[in-house]
């Protein structure tokens, strides 16, 4: 028996990279940060790195602390509501951002990205399929 | 002018291997999608954030995580408006009290932690 999905947009990523990796605008108030990020179905939760929060206004240590675990250790973030849009679709999510400095990783997980959208990879041909939850 | 420039180009195309003439294809090809992709984007209403009600949902994150720990909550500021233990029971129970477009939150677990994925 067959199933299908219906997704309202096809993104194409052309780049030879480890990954894949979508356009991201994280915005709070009239504030925006433009990036690209990696989709993690491992991550609990969606995290970026912290000159990113600064740059769209967030006091970072005054968010939600959560500890966050790596199979090699832990390191600190603090949570904040904002926007994320990803291909047009947004959602206002908490996410976390990373304490230190030289943290450089930005990933969509699953709390706050990806428990609200329907999401289609065909890895082989570099294709991401994307709706929100919502959409019909 | 358009017109032109498209004959032009479409004239001197025919000169190139079938190999170059591929490789246009595929460029033309992703550039359209793109111009698809952004024109879809830009269809799409903006979702409205209020920094004062956000900040007060992260106030009560602060206060309640324990309380709700490994639970899915829905807020509406610093008023939790309903919760479950998926998004989707979630939501529903902010839809029934109400606030169909309350944040949606999952209030991280005690035990096992949250993970970074990589």
């Amino acid at each position: 028996m067959a199933h299908q999905l219906e997704f309202d947009r096809v993104f194409q990523d052309d780049l030879d990279r480890e990954g894949i990796f979508l356009p991201v605008t994280l915005r709070h108030g009239e504030q925006s940060a433009h990036l690209e990020a990696q989709i993690d179905t491992g991550a609990s939760c969606c995290i970026f790195q912290r000159d990113l929060g600064e740059e769209i206004g967030l006091d970072i240590e005054s968010g939600f602390r959560q500890q966050i675990n790596t199979i090699t250790g832990s390191f600190t973030t603090y949570g904040h509501t904002v926007v994320v849009s990803v291909l047009g679709f947004d959602f206002e999510a908490v996410i976390y951002f990373a304490v230190a400095e030289g943290f450089t990783r930005n990933v969509l997980g699953r709390s706050g990205w990806l428990d609200r959208v329907r999401l289609g990879i065909v890895y082989h041909d570099s294709e991401v399929y994307l709706s929100s939850y919502g959409s019909s | 002018m358009a017109t032109e420039l498209l004959n032009d180009l479409m004239e001197r195309s025919g000169k190139l291997t079938p190999e170059e003439k591929q490789r246009l294809a595929r460029f033309l090809s992703e550039q359209l999608r793109r111009d698809d992709t952004r024109a879809q984007e830009n269809a799409t209403p903006r979702v409205r954030h209020d920094r004062e009600t956000g900040d007060q949902s992260v106030a009560w994150l602060k206060a309640h995580a324990d309380e709700y720990a490994g639970q899915h909550v829905a807020l509406n500021g610093d008023q939790l408006v309903g919760s479950g233990r998926t998004i989707r029971a979630a939501q529903m129970a902010a839809q029934r009290n109400g606030y169909p477009h309350a944040l949606l939150v999952h209030v991280p677990p005690k035990e096992g932690g949250t993970w970074g994925g990589w």
